[in-house]
């Protein structure tokens, strides 16, 4: 460990983060604050190596995707994906950030060390101070980085209570915070509303709350016991659902962004393995605590 | 549909079997595309598993004869009706 160097724990991953140049301090203070390891000694599933770079050189690979820009408020941006043999490079462009023009990522295959470059807008008098996991960057890397760990991100809400995790899914606007507030009424935890990382460990499946750009939350986990498919009903039911129907219907809510067919069996195998473990239900539900209820009567066992 | 045609799969789809049963999973441009994924239930996998850019549909329908003990016209039914919709979805193509 450098002197400056922290560690962060994201859903039992730990990323050792470290600036090479002295340009750029890594933030530990933003949105990565509360996920910082407390245990210095473990040896990192990933080494991320910050450096400010003249320009990025990607001649050697091939890009594979350039994201639609999205308009927004907050901070404009375009990211694109490359691939090379055996590497992939995640870059993200910034029009509107005052000093970074652009980051990538050099993800290589087996290996734990990623080399993150930085490009920036002008030279700078004082260093600045960058959030490691800066938005969309920090999104994107942990979807690559978690695969190689058995990881996978799903856009969804999770709640706990008596350690146990409930997980709901489907298509925006459905009522995934609603029902994740109807919990929080009712006494349980509420994991995240937006995203969270699913890992399949031994015979259970871990879900995990994860760093999201715009606000900050504790790192919280639970054992997953099921997964409910979420639908807007007159009157509440729940119906199980199995084999190729749970599969390719919980399919579109797990985020993938990846652009080699191996990653995409990967991702479907992973898939699989959750899917082993956890049964997936459809739930009709009118937003009062009766379907709460109904949920924490059911047998999962 | 001539049972001496032989069919081959197009490599723009990732394939997963769940137990007896499939998914594919479109590519498009190495992406995949979640929202339009094909289901395969067991026939239609076995069908699907047979066809290998080798053998003709009259193999294959021997094959799921065998496998099902199904009778022959329902068999060439069911191969007829699974084919089409694949060549239709881009999944199968025939072999020139």
């Amino acid at each position: 460990m450098n002197e400056e160097d922290f560690t962060l724990n994201i859903a039992a991953v730990y990323f050792q983060c470290r600036s090479l140049s002295p340009q750029i301090h890594l933030d530990k203070f933003g949105s990565i604050s509360h996920y910082l390891s407390p245990d210095t000694v473990i040896t990192p599933d990933y080494l991320l190596e910050y450096h400010v770079v003249e320009i990025l050189e990607l001649s050697a690979y091939k890009r594979v995707f350039v994201a639609e820009p999205e308009t927004n408020t907050l901070l404009n941006y375009k990211w694109n994906i490359y691939n090379g043999p055996g590497k992939v490079v995640v870059t993200v462009d910034y029009s509107d950030h005052p000093t970074i023009q652009s980051i990538a990522a050099f993800i290589v295959d087996d290996s734990s060390k990623i080399t993150i470059h930085i490009v920036l807008k002008y030279e700078l008098i004082y260093p600045i101070v960058i959030d490691p996991l800066i938005h969309p960057f920090g999104s994107l890397l942990l979807l690559y980085l978690m695969q190689r760990k058995k990881g996978l991100l799903i856009h969804a809400s999770a709640v706990a209570i008596d350690d146990k995790a409930f997980l709901f899914t489907g298509v925006s606007g459905i009522g995934k915070s609603t029902m994740a507030r109807l919990w929080g009424e009712c006494g349980a935890q509420i994991l995240n509303d937006d995203r969270l990382v699913l890992r399949p460990l031994d015979d259970k499946v871990m879900v995990y709350n994860n760093p999201m750009p715009y606000y900050a939350q504790h790192p919280r986990e639970a054992p997953l016991k099921a997964i409910f498919l979420l639908k807007q009903s007159p009157k509440n039911y729940i119906k199980q659902l199995g084999g190729v129907l749970a599969f390719s219907r919980v399919l579109g809510n797990f985020i993938q962004q990846f652009y080699q067919q191996n990653m995409v069996a990967n991702h479907l195998e992973l898939m699989e393995e959750v899917l082993k473990r956890v049964k997936v239900y459809e739930v009709g539900f009118k937003p009062d605590h009766d379907i709460v209820h109904m949920i924490k009567k059911m047998d999962l066992e | 549909m001539d049972v001496s045609w032989v069919y081959v799969k197009s490599e723009g789809f990732v394939e997963k079997a769940i137990g007896a049963e499939k998914v594919l999973v479109p590519l498009t441009d190495n992406v995949a595309n979640m929202n339009q994924v094909y289901n395969l239930n067991e026939v239609g996998s076995f069908i699907y598993d047979t066809i290998d850019g080798e053998k003709t549909i009259a193999q294959v329908h021997k094959a799921l004869i065998n496998q099902y003990e199904v009778n022959q016209k329902e068999a060439l039914n069911d191969i007829t009706f699974f084919i089409n919709d694949m060549v239709n979805r881009g999944v199968l193509f025939v072999r020139h």
